[in-house]
């Protein structure tokens, strides 16, 4: 299983590296932005899971949502947000997400709701 | 041995007195998992505590419920643990001077066309700080459409769920005074059992989240605007405390403020924030 990190926060990314890990999942990609996602999802056929940013510059979480699930209606994607308002993650789900955090987590809970994921292999 | 008398409709407390080593234990524990740091004169403190939790769940020995905390793989009773060692007090308008601060300096950032802010109340305990600041901010901001967030966290789960809920009997909202009180917060029963509860507004602005803020790197990414975490870290080792001021450095935004304890101070603790007064810092 690989999975894809899309946050430009390096912080952020370290963090959620670290849950991975925890979680058995060595090989992941880690990119700034919403561009820099569908780029490398362009090229590795390979990534079984999306961990998703939503404030992000250059392109945002909900932005490179729509444009994956435009190609590939399988892969989970996770989407990453502070906001706790309903009507965004209602947005995101509707837009095709399987699933949201929010911050900040306790890794141990990310852990767990991630995998299910994990276990499917992405499916 | 015999130590659990689930049947039994009096507990008559402890058999035993709390050893050295299993107080150490105990204490080893609470701070591996909150920071908070128990010398050996709170030993009383951590044993009239811990009995409390004792008496719920009917047990004898100090052994037996630290052998519980231990085997429970949930965490489930290390959350009840903690919940029992951590100090709550708090109310509403604490240390008012920050208020008095806070309201003129929203005044101004608002002038100056600010959109977004967010502000992270970082020990939250039962809500009073989270709602003293969303009521001083939904005052500076008057018709002005801006977007805000207050970030309310606390490790006690107990004390998130009564955030959560945002009612509090009369005697906790004497310090708001009558006119906030009144706009804010909606009153039920009668004369002598009122209660008060926060209103849609109010709650609207405040986002309740469980966060332990002794384990680094935190999964908040910032920019804030303002942080309160105000006589927490007195609980905390030098090392603890100087990690967390980096990681409230890394959050917070040049020109953002960090509110401490009137006992606490930043000294030393590495720099990045000058002093504006008294418990009051600026992120450089």
């Amino acid at each position: 299983m690989k999975a894809l990190i899309v946050d430009d926060s390096q912080i952020m990314r370290r963090i959620i590296v670290s849950v991975l890990k925890k979680a058995g999942v060595n090989d992941i990609s880690e990119v700034n932005n919403g561009q820099e996602a569908l780029d490398v999802l362009k090229q590795d056929k390979d990534i079984g899971l999306v961990l998703l940013d939503w404030n992000m510059p250059v392109m945002t979480g909900i932005e490179t949502l729509k444009h994956i699930r435009t190609t590939n209606k399988q892969l989970p994607v996770v989407m990453v947000t502070t906001e706790s308002e309903k009507e965004r993650v209602v947005e995101a789900i509707k837009a095709g997400a399987n699933d949201y955090m929010l911050k900040p987590f306790n890794p141990d809970d990310v852990l767990e709701k991630l995998r299910k994921y994990l276990e499917s292999g992405g499916k | 041995m015999k130590t659990m008398i689930k049947s039994s409709l009096i507990w008559t407390g402890p058999t035993e007195e709390m050893s050295t080593s299993v107080f150490e234990r105990f204490r080893d524990l609470i701070y591996d998992n909150s920071g908070i740091v128990l010398a050996e004169n709170k030993r009383p403190l951590v044993k009239a505590r811990i009995q409390k939790r004792m008496r719920a769940l009917r047990l004898l020995e100090y052994n037996e419920y630290l052998t519980q905390v231990m085997s429970d793989r949930t965490g489930g009773e290390l959350q009840h643990l903690l919940d029992a060692i951590s100090t709550n007090v708090t109310s509403f308008y604490r240390e008012r001077h920050h208020f008095d601060f806070m309201g003129p300096m929203l005044g101004n950032w608002l002038s100056q066309g600010m959109s977004r802010l967010r502000i992270w109340s970082a020990a939250c305990s039962t809500g009073e700080e989270p709602y003293t600041i969303a009521m001083e901010v939904l005052e500076a901001l008057g018709q002005r459409s801006v977007d805000v967030k207050i970030l309310a966290t606390d490790l006690a789960a107990k004390v998130l769920r009564e955030c959560q809920e945002g009612e509090y009997p009369s005697a906790r909202v004497e310090p708001v005074p009558s006119i906030m009180r009144n706009k804010y917060l909606i009153r039920s029963g009668d004369r002598h059992h009122a209660t008060y509860t926060v209103s849609k507004e109010l709650r609207r602005l405040v986002f309740v989240r469980q966060f332990n803020l002794v384990k680094f790197p935190y999964a908040v990414k910032g920019p804030m605007d303002l942080v309160f975490c105000r006589n927490v870290m007195i609980y905390f080792d030098r090392d603890t405390r100087c990690e967390i001021v980096k990681e409230f450095r890394r959050i917070l935004r040049p020109g953002g403020y960090l509110f401490v304890g009137h006992s606490e101070s930043l000294t030393g603790l590495g720099g990045g924030f000058t002093v504006v007064r008294p418990s009051i810092y600026k992120r450089v």
